[in-house]
């Protein structure tokens, strides 16, 4: 079924319903379908001692519900998950509580039984979808692999011998384990037949009919009585219609069952789709892949572990929207796995927040994000950059200004005899040489923009739309195949040497990946005092002082230097990366993606330092990112890029308020949370 | 594919006149006159020398003779040795015994390597993956000819169950021994290389998915974990096969084996620079088959690998 049977036809749909009802009867949904309580799961460490990382934790998820998990990394939620699947990693285990799932305690179950209720009574949906596909493996098969795992294969081809043998003295099948799918062979005389039918009962619009039928009947997916249905629908007679289905709906081979979990799943022309790899596939085709995968053998709870926190937010909502209606229409329970509050409260009925390994705080969702009764949750609330770029939508629309909300006004006014653009992008074309094919392709395509001084000007679009190539020209680290780049009027391209050294002392970059950018080997003193001995700028103890107030300016206590970046946070190096880009009191920062990589509180930590560095010294920012709620909060001018082509160029205001181009308008209600009535005690 | 093979094949071309060149050049410059040695105790006739130094091309300059060289080893005329013989009738009887010792090398490197390296991957931590370990670095640290010797000695001199040397038109029984020495630092490294892969790809995502999907624990480790370790395993083994057959050169001193290694190292010490060169090229030429074998190979077992 697709999504345009779920939305323009209600016959199937009141028909699932019917089955949904008849379901709920037999699982008496006063019963939680999983139940955890008081888990308690260690990690032992190399020295023999115990991480607990999961102290007592009880939520429940009953049949056919959507239950959130919110937390920050290292709260324990995935983990609480993963011991659910009995998939703890390396030396976690399950030291005390239980894990029920439909009346049975699963907390203890050997290995072999474990691998018997995987799959086929709970699924996995991963968080990354670029490394959970085998890359060896065309995805058909990796499919197939779930299907053959749980007998769903030999029950399939089993129940499609029997029926065909039982074809005529069959009665009917409307249940919720009807297996009898359409089969490709038959589907071309099935639309014949069913032409004919309607031809005979005097049907018009046959074309149309016939249209929507190809269209639905998807093999491997769209069941014998649905057929029926939809045929009594067009107007065939109901005896006429039952014979139709029942003679050319008699099973399907195992191919068309995978190409059909994977059209379900929103793949398109998915036969053809089934016989490739997973690296000719985009990520977000992946994480369909994915789900196919986690529903081949109809398990009652699906666990979703950050299903979508690696893909752009457009892919993100469509990827959730249509998980919404497939497990809706499959009765299949969901606990959902995120950081982001406001997606779970959008997404799921029931919230859990867990905090430190514990469970602090559970509820409806709008209960938990209307009236938080945790302060952790309070900081969640106001932490949640898609719910913040909510707030102060809807301050502007009570009449405040919003600028005061978003803190980041500019003080800095004695720099107003110099040139106002401090950097200035006119008509910048990049092109780069496709391998062993003569094609050029344009990464960026005749872009102009310029970032007044002490703003904040955001480059937003989804991958691939060419705004990191154009961050890599600002910083001269790439040449541009036509166009120019000027700071402070004047052209970097004709930079001699000496300028060139100046050029970089102003304009410095934080770059994404906060586990990347830094030098292992090198203690977080070095690597801040780098930039100084590269400038020659003090000498050893001048240099020490100014290490310790740049570690002062970033929040970060003086006992840091003589350690080393693996031996912290990732916010904690975000913040050693912008005390480096500091060090050398630049008048510009590039941040390419700076806080993408990061839990929303620590985001939000790092985005309210660099408003008050700008606040303080005036600082420009040139702001790259994909998510539009952050830069709701940041920034004061933004740039749309969309393959390679600037879109959109306005104000903020501008942009949130009255966006010019569809793919602004997708972009901005791709943020989750955007729906959500914000209670007033959040604030 | 076609045209990725074609431009394979003619890569060949300069690597085989470099190598052949470079070869050539460090035999030229190989102190001592060979045509004198010839005449070893008995006093040197001038007129004799100055015949033979004509006959094969020695009195001409460097690049002529390897012109000469590269234009009659087209036409697969690879000249003489100086004791009267076709080069390419000693090549015929050095290479079929040295292919023989290196294949049965091959299987049992790669036999042994492969499933004592799963062994010791899947059972990481137990007692015999310790054992395994422990071995394969001693092979690898103790030098070929220690290894032999000891062997040698243990098998042939002390137990008499193996012959202690081969000779020539050596059997299996006479080639066993030999192999399994000049294979056994291979083995190793494959050991080595078998179980890092296999215990970094048990710790990969895709591993944990096939779990969730309610695999049994056989099928994850035979479909996912050893499918997917076994891709840089066979790129090694690929590239060995060329190893083994230059690399047999110790073995077969060590067992006295009328091959490619023994005849090369002779026509070393005379001073022999075609019966040398001919051999290198047919050994550089195998080497670069193999290579490009593998890479093809490396496209099967990879599908994100493409050749265009």
């Amino acid at each position: 079924m697709t999504e345009h049977d779920m939305t323009e036809h209600n016959q199937p749909a009141a028909a699932a319903q019917q089955s949904a009802e008849a379901l709920e009867t037999v699982l008496a949904p006063d019963k939680p379908l999983l139940e955890v309580k008081d888990l308690k799961v260690d990690f032992t460490t190399d020295t023999g001692g115990s991480v607990h990382a999961v102290r007592d934790a009880s939520f429940n998820v009953y049949p056919g519900q959507w239950v959130a998990i919110v937390g920050e990394s290292g709260s324990g939620k995935s983990t609480s998950a993963m011991a659910v699947l009995g998939l703890l990693p390396g030396t976690g285990h399950v030291v005390g509580g239980s894990i029920t799932l439909e009346g049975k305690d699963i907390s203890d179950l050997s290995r072999k039984e474990y691998e018997h209720i995987r799959g086929r009574e709970m699924g996995l949906v991963p968080q990354d979808p670029m490394s959970n596909l085998n890359p060896v493996w065309r995805i058909g098969k990796q499919v197939e692999e779930a299907l053959k795992a749980n007998g769903m294969d030999v029950k399939h081809e089993k129940r499609s011998n029997l029926s065909k043998a039982f074809a005529d003295a069959e009665v009917d099948l409307q249940k919720k384990d009807d297996e009898l799918f359409i089969s490709s062979k038959e589907l071309p005389a099935l639309l014949a037949e069913s032409r004919q039918a309607l031809d005979e009962a005097g049907v018009r619009n046959i074309d149309k009919k016939i249209d929507y039928f190809t269209g639905e009947w998807i093999p491997g997916s769209e069941t014998r009585w649905r057929v029926a249905q939809d045929l009594i629908q067009a107007g065939v007679g109901q005896d006429k219609a039952w014979d139709i289905a029942k003679r050319n709906v008699t099973g399907s081979s195992i191919d068309d069952r995978i190409s059909g979990l994977l059209a379900e799943a929103g793949l398109p022309d998915a036969a053809t789709r089934a016989r490739q790899y997973p690296h000719e596939f985009s990520g977000g085709m992946r994480q369909r892949a994915l789900i196919a995968i986690g529903l081949a053998s109809r398990p009652d709870l699906l666990i979703a572990d950050e299903p979508t926190s690696a893909l752009d937010v457009t892919v993100q909502k469509k990827i959730l929207d249509h998980l919404k209606q497939l497990t809706d229409s499959l009765g299949t329970a969901v606990l959902f796995i995120t950081h982001d509050l406001g997606l779970a409260a959008e997404r799921a009925q029931h919230i859990v927040v867990m905090y430190k390994g514990r469970v602090v705080e559970s509820g409806p969702s709008l209960e938990v994000l209307q009236h938080p009764q945790h302060p952790y949750t309070k900081r969640l609330v106001n932490a949640a950059p898609s719910l913040a770029s909510q707030r102060i939508i809807s301050a502007t629309e009570r009449g405040e200004d919003a600028t005061r909300l978003m803190e980041h006004h500019l003080v800095d006014e004695s720099g107003l005899d110099r040139s106002e653009h401090i950097i200035t992008v006119d008509h910048l074309t990049r092109e780069f040489k496709l391998p062993r094919t003569k094609d050029l392709f344009k990464a960026v395509d005749d872009v102009s923009f310029s970032v007044k001084r002490g703003t904040t000007l955001a480059i937003v679009g989804e991958s691939g739309s060419g705004k990191s190539t154009v961050a890599n020209m600002v910083l001269h680290l790439l040449d541009p195949t036509s166009g120019t780049v000027s700071y402070e009027g004047q052209d970097i391209a004709k930079f001699n040497a000496k300028e060139l050294m100046n050029f970089r002392r102003h304009v410095q970059p934080v770059f994404q990946n906060p586990y990347g950018s830094l030098d292992p080997m090198y203690s977080i003193y070095r690597s801040i005092e780098e930039p100084l001995r590269i400038h020659r700028i003090g000498n050893d103890s001048s240099r020490r002082k100014r290490v310790a107030e740049l570690l002062d300016l970033v929040e970060m206590p003086q006992s840091v230097m003589g350690r080393y970046p693996n031996e912290l946070s990732g916010g904690q190096r975000q913040r050693i990366a912008i005390a480096r880009a500091m060090a050398l009191d630049p008048d510009v920062i590039i941040c390419d993606e700076a806080v993408s990589a990061l839990d929303v509180l620590v985001q939000d930590q790092v985005l309210h330092l660099l408003n008050d560095l700008q606040a303080e010294r005036g600082l420009s920012y040139l702001f790259i990112t994909h998510d539009l709620a952050v830069v709701r909060q940041i920034a004061d001018e933004v740039v749309v890029m969309q393959h390679g082509k600037l879109v959109e160029h306005a104000t903020t205001d501008e942009v949130f308020e009255h966006p010019q181009r569809q793919y602004t308008k997708d972009l901005l209600a791709a943020i989750p949370g955007g729906n959500l009535e914000l209670g007033l005690d959040t604030e | 594919m076609g045209k990725y093979l074609l431009r394979r094949v003619l890569q060949m071309i300069p690597v085989v006149i470099g190598t052949t060149l470079l070869i050539y050049a460090l035999v030229f410059a190989l102190p001592g006159d060979p045509v004198k040695a010839m005449f070893g105790d008995k006093p040197v006739n001038e007129a004799v020398a100055a015949q033979i130094r004509s006959e094969y091309n020695l009195d001409k300059p460097f690049i002529v003779q390897y012109l000469l060289f590269l234009k009659n080893a087209l036409t697969l005329d690879f000249g003489k040795t100086f004791s009267g013989q076709q080069v390419i009738d000693v090549i015929g009887r050095a290479f079929p015994v040295t292919i023989k010792l290196a294949l049965m090398a091959f299987v049992f490197e790669a036999i042994f390597g492969v499933i004592f390296g799963i062994i010791s991957g899947l059972k990481k931590g137990k007692w015999y993956d310790t054992v395994i370990l422990i071995v394969s670095l001693l092979l690898i640290s103790v030098p070929t000819f220690v290894t032999g010797f000891v062997m040698q000695f243990v098998f042939g001199v002390k137990w008499h169950i193996l012959p202690v040397t081969a000779g020539t038109n050596p059997g299996f029984l006479d080639l066993l021994m030999p192999a399994m020495v000049l294979g056994s630092v291979s083995m190793a490294y494959i050991i080595r290389l078998t179980r890092s892969e296999i215990a970094s790809n048990m710790n990969e995502d895709y591993v944990r998915t096939a779990r969730a999907k309610g695999m049994t624990n056989n099928a994850v480790t035979m479909r996912h974990i050893l499918r997917n370790s076994m891709i840089p395993v066979v790129t090694y083994l690929g590239t060995d096969i060329g190893a083994l057959m230059g690399g047999a050169m110790i073995s077969e001193r060590i067992f006295n084996i009328q091959g490619v290694g023994n005849t090369l190292y002779q026509g070393i010490l005379r001073g022999e620079g075609t019966l040398v060169v001919s051999i290198v090229t047919i050994l550089v030429l195998i080497f670069v088959i193999c290579n490009l074998v593998v890479d093809l190979l490396y496209a099967v077992l990879d599908p994100r690998i493409r050749y265009a």
